[in-house]
């Protein structure tokens, strides 16, 4: 199987109005851009949006991103651009979402080509590799001019109000001669949106420079790189950098940023100014041609391409590195790093990257260093677990955009007796899954966040009023239920919500401005639609035709099939159980599968507050956030739902700790060991005194005593301790 | 099966945190704290330019 290329980088120009020395396209190995034709005719770039399109289309990809790439692609000029721009739009617009992007030396960008993108919806990224004594080491045009100050220009008009939303970041290729701190400083002081710092392209038969200071430093491209994460720490990580993110996120079970580190299959596709496919555009810098597929637009589709086997090498994973590579304790960090960078003649790309200490070194370099935060804190009991979760649910939501009303709601809130009411609210897991898509700049719904005050208005008893807009027709209140609004305004043109099933944002209705005042009764609700006019006074109650409460079941878990950010499963949701004899037999499963558990192993369910039907054979999951939402197969068994009850009660509370601080070492195979030893723990329990549980709590042993001393935190120790206790050992530590 | 219009089902702390308002987002802390979550869940923006020479 294939993976989707979702990325195309196409080349608009074949040459560069700069001649850096560290260039991979002209500097290194490679001499294919000499044949090449120095712009992308109209027709080239018809044939690419045209195959590109067709294939998002056959692949049923909802986001496409194109990088207009060069050379540097300003020297296409503003007409050939926008040509471009059309083709590309034209094609890829009704077919996907189109994230179109251009990376330039900034040299030659004016107002022109600026207003051009704005049309476009074109974000602009620079390349800059620090002050001006850094960047003038390498980036200097043809007649050996610093290109500092004309890049400055660029970025001080990509500053402009006018232009600021097109202003994607820097990228700036690293010497280790440069400062680090004051390279990195140099471009913060620039206000970018993003950095990413480069490694300079090198092979094993080309091996980047240490000279200079540098000359008896082990790892000196990672001294270099934890200098500056240093330095971005002190100031507050306040600019994102790409690559550090990267390390960050694959340290701590996430996926990789960049095609220089990590795991993850490569999803990117390179066409040349000819209509030529290229694979990694990096791979010039291993040898000549090394990038060629013989595949070209005009003769070829897009998955062509996918099946060519240099694009599958890269798409292997950890099957496709070096040996050394497969056993190495940071893989999952660096991914062997990037796949021009592990080349040698003779081996190819088997073989470590060039870089691989100081990737090495950088990754523990940070693992260390984010485990010893002060920040990280001890938690020793569920109290201080609730009180953790409670201050990073609110600093999520303080940290999102909203509206001034929404936010003076949630304030009030927490100002009044209703404070721990909010919090309550905050911590239901469907209302986490919708703060994280905010911040995570996956989800625009300012409805969303508007319904939540309601909701917590309402549970708490305050009377507040609160005004948003983009609410639809129907009204989800997380953890309470959905009111259905038919005369809310436009709901029949643009507001249709649709089901309240359909999983998706509530903002899909972007019908228009709505304000809400609460009643202290908890239940009856003032809605007064802006734009149409429309008042209506509505009372929740179970026999008001247009709300429907969310069931609970026997134990007081909610049966939430209604809430739109309920898919966070990785199988999808069953849909609304909508008639009472549905409901009725998922409620008999769960008090069945509830009254074994309680049977065997009592007093273990309390974690999980909300269960969410989940389609046949889909079986027992614990929802991707927050803590205690579970999902269920409505076929499940009793039996394997009281088990998968339990192991998910388990498996949240360390997901919980987890979200709060560290259990472990970053990167460490001891957070694995201790979700191991937790699980088998939990079955332990769960078969009691038997054969199978005395395996269980072997197991369980045993992935405890392969923790490496020293690799668990404070909050890794109590856990431990814990399961060691439960297994019967007496306590350690 | 029960229905209810307020359910609260979701135990709270008992210690009060920091008020929302006093919450400064850009601060380092708040930055970690936000940071370690998306990673931890895996919420990490993903979807931006994984291509090496471009954002």
């Amino acid at each position: 199987m294939t993976i989707a290329l979702r990325q195309l980088v196409l080349k608009v120009h074949s040459r560069c109005d700069l001649s850096c020395d560290h260039c991979y396209v002209y500097e290194h190995g490679d001499s294919t851009w000499t044949s090449l034709p120095k712009v992308i005719s109209e027709e080239t770039a018809d044939q690419v949006a045209r195959r590109f399109a067709e294939y998002a289309k056959d692949q049923k990809l909802e986001e496409v991103l194109v990088i207009l790439h060069g050379g540097e692609p300003l020297l296409a000029g503003p007409k050939r651009l926008r040509a471009i721009c059309e083709r590309l739009t034209a094609h890829l617009s009704p077919v996907a979402s189109l994230d179109l992007r251009i990376h330039t030396n900034g040299v030659q960008l004016n107002r022109t080509h600026l207003r051009l993108f704005d049309e476009f919806g074109v974000r602009v990224g620079i390349s800059l590799d620090g002050d001006r004594a850094a960047n003038d080491r390498h980036r200097l045009d043809r007649r050996g001019r610093s290109s500092y100050d004309r890049v400055l220009r660029a970025v001080d008009l990509l500053r402009e109000d006018e232009f600021r939303h097109l202003y994607l970041g820097l990228l700036c290729t690293i010497d280790i001669a440069n400062d680090p701190r004051a390279v990195h400083d140099a471009l913060t002081a620039l206000d970018p949106p993003r950095i990413d710092y480069l490694l300079p392209h090198a092979t094993w038969d080309h091996p980047p420079d240490r000279s200079g200071d540098a000359a008896h430093a082990e790892t000196p491209y990672a001294d270099w790189l934890l200098a500056v994460f240093d330095r971005w720490d002190e100031q507050g990580q306040a600019v994102p950098v790409r690559f550090f993110e990267s390390v960050l996120s694959t340290l701590r079970g996430g996926p990789s940023l960049t095609e220089s580190l990590g795991l993850a299959p490569s999803d990117l596709a390179v066409v040349e100014t000819d209509g030529s496919f290229e694979q990694a555009d990096s791979l010039k810098t291993a040898y000549d041609g090394a990038a060629t597929t013989g595949y070209d637009v005009f003769r070829h589709g897009f998955e062509t391409l996918a099946a060519h086997p240099g694009v599958l090498a890269r798409q292997s994973g950890i099957e496709g590195l070096a040996t050394e590579c497969r056993s190495c304790p940071v893989v999952a960090s660096c991914g062997g790093g990037l796949y021009a960078h592990r080349y040698r003649t003779g081996s190819g790309f088997d073989n470590p990257s060039v870089y691989c200490a100081d990737l090495k070194a950088f990754i523990e370099g940070v693992a260390e260093r984010i485990t010893r935060w002060e920040q990280s804190p001890v938690v020793r009991s569920d109290i201080e677990l609730a009180y953790e979760q409670a201050v990073l649910n609110r600093t999520l939501l303080a940290g999102l955009d909203r509206e001034q009303s929404v936010w003076e709601a949630f304030t009030t809130l927490d100002a009044s007796p209703a404070a721990a009411e909010l919090d309550a609210l905050l911590r239901y897991p469907y209302v986490r899954t919708a703060l994280l898509a905010a911040a995570a700049g996956r989800a625009d719904d300012p409805a969303r966040l508007g319904a939540t005050a309601v909701a917590a208005a309402l549970r708490s008893q305050t009377e507040v009023r609160v005004s948003w807009a983009g609410q639809g027709s129907r009204l989800h209140l997380p953890s309470l239920g959905t009111l259905c609004t038919d005369d809310a305004e436009g709901a029949g043109e643009t507001g249709q919500v649709g089901d309240a099933g359909d999983a998706g944002g509530t903002g899909e209705a972007a019908a228009g401005r709505i304000e809400v005042v609460t009643h202290q009764d908890g239940r009856t609700l003032d809605l007064w639609y802006v734009t149409s006019g429309v008042k209506t006074t509505v009372t929740l109650a179970p026999d008001e035709g247009a709300w429907r409460p969310l069931p609970v079941l026997d134990d007081g878990v909610l049966l939430d099939d209604a809430d739109p950010y309920r898919d966070c499963f990785p199988v999808p949701d069953a849909g609304r159980l909508d008639t009472e004899p549905e409901r009725e037999r998922f409620a008999a499963l769960w008090r069945e599968a509830r009254s074994i558990l309680d049977a065997r192993v009592p007093g273990q369910a309390g974690r999980i507050n909300v269960v969410t039907p989940l389609r046949p054979g889909a079986g027992v999951r614990l929802g991707r956030h927050g803590e205690g939402a579970l999902g269920v197969g409505i076929d499940t068994n009793p039996e394997e739902l009281a088990l998968g009850m339990l192991l998910a009660c388990r498996q949240a509370r360390l997901r919980a700790l987890r979200e709060c601080t560290d259990l472990s070492l970053a990167g460490s195979p001891a957070g694995q060991l201790l979700d191991e030893a937790d699980r088998w723990a939990g079955e332990a329990a769960f078969a009691g005194p038997s054969a199978d549980g005395d395996r269980a709590r072997a197991a369980a042993r045993a992935a405890l005593d392969a923790i490496v001393p020293g690799h668990l935190t404070g909050s890794g120790h109590m856990i431990a301790a814990r399961l060691r206790a439960e297994l019967g050992e007496p306590r350690h530590g | 099966m029960k229905s209810s219009v307020v359910a609260n089902t979701v135990s709270a702390a008992t210690k009060r945190p920091v008020a929302l308002t006093a919450i400064d987002p850009r601060t380092a802390a708040a930055r970690r704290i936000t940071g370690r979550l998306l990673q931890v869940s895996g919420s990490v923006h993903v979807k931006s330019a994984t291509f090496n020479s471009a954002l």
